[in-house]
């Protein structure tokens, strides 16, 4: 088969997709199915104007949201997505979330969460607690224990930032009426090692829910590199 | 002692500097965030697979004819003084009664014919005084 046939070929075949309705809605949804989400950026000049603070979250596979930080009281940072969803985080965990499919509506002992201290002083190696989630389930035990990693250059906002890696491997400890796959995951915490501030981390709050990464876009435009 | 006051000096350094900084938004920080995050995620795999089952599924072709039904109008229903008239009610026509009376002369004009058949038998009943 030469090259003229097959372009005819090729040709009438595309042709006669397009006429007909039914091929037509076929190649629509393959279309919509293998295209690429994209994701919600901001430039570091962005990041630096904007009024709001702004932290970006890769939530599993989803493209990348900007969150932006609505309020902050009693230590705890509040961020908004525009889909009206909101995390609560203290000093760098996730202790509520809203307006996810599955929330976390409670995490007990964060008085005496290691993650408060990072990274000046030498975190506890082990830290329990428990968690409330909706479908009541209730009073989930979780014990964490924090490993220093080491040193890593991280890259944001066309930065690089030298950072100080803390790993928490934590297990999932209540019994469970089923199979169960996953009975622990590993959280992370990258902090700025010039200033100390946390400007990334990847936490998980269940062993069914997805990852969240969080980057700290403001905080990292602040950083004096 | 020294290392200590040295650690939670730091300590509050940071845990300060960064709360300093930050800015929240309140109400209009929905306003300055992006994108979704509960974007639902679609399975390429999954979506070519339902392709497929509907590629097969029309080309198998089994799907029952449905006869289509004209539908019956209901018969028009005249009211009181009405007629229909070609599938129309019209006003009938008003009934009006005459009395009259004629009076008329007829003459009639006749012709019989006759026709006698032979023999012609007669009978004579004789009676005796």
């Amino acid at each position: 088969m030469n090259m003229k046939t097959l372009t005819l070929i090729t040709l009438a075949v595309m042709l006669t997709t397009s006429c007909s309705g039914t091929y037509h809605a076929y190649y629509e949804t393959l279309k919509l199915a293998f295209s690429e989400s994209t994701d919600a950026q901001m430039s570091l000049v962005e990041v630096q104007q904007s009024p709001v603070d702004v932290i970006s979250l890769k939530r599993g596979e989803r493209p990348v949201a900007i969150m932006a930080l609505a309020y902050l009281e009693n230590a705890q940072h509040k961020w908004v997505s525009r889909d009206n969803a909101m995390l609560i985080i203290e000093k760098g965990r996730v202790v509520r979330t809203l307006g996810l499919k599955e929330n976390l509506l409670y995490l007990a002992n964060t008085k005496s969460d290691p993650l408060k201290s990072f990274p000046s002083v030498m975190p506890k190696k082990q830290w329990q607690s428990m968690a409330d989630f909706t479908g009541d389930q209730y009073a989930y035990p979780l014990e964490s224990t924090f490993t220093t990693e080491k040193s890593e250059v991280l890259q944001a906002l066309s930065l690089n930032i030298t950072t100080l890696l803390f790993v928490e491997n934590v297990s999932y400890l209540a019994p469970a009426n089923f199979i169960r796959v996953n009975n622990g995951w590993t959280n992370y915490y990258w902090y700025d090692k010039q200033s100390g501030e946390l400007i990334k981390t990847i936490q998980t709050l269940s062993p069914l829910a997805e990852p969240l990464e969080i980057t700290y876009l403001s905080r990292i435009s602040r950083l004096n590199h | 002692m020294k290392k200590i006051l040295m650690a939670a000096t730091a300590a509050l350094c940071f845990a300060g500097g960064s709360f300093a900084l930050e800015n929240a938004g309140g109400d209009s920080a929905f306003t300055t965030a992006l994108g979704s995050v509960n974007k639902p995620i679609i399975l390429a795999g999954a979506a070519g697979l339902g392709v497929l089952g509907a590629v097969v599924a029309n080309n198998r072709g089994t799907a029952k004819l449905v006869p289509v039904v004209t539908p019956v109008e209901p018969p028009v229903e005249c009211g009181a003084g009405e007629e229909l008239v070609d599938g129309e009610c019209v006003p009938s026509s008003p009934t009006t009664t005459v009395t009259s009376t004629v009076t008329a002369t007829n003459t009639v004009t006749s012709t019989v014919t006759s026709t006698i058949t032979t023999p012609i038998t007669v009978t004579v009943t004789a009676t005796t005084l």
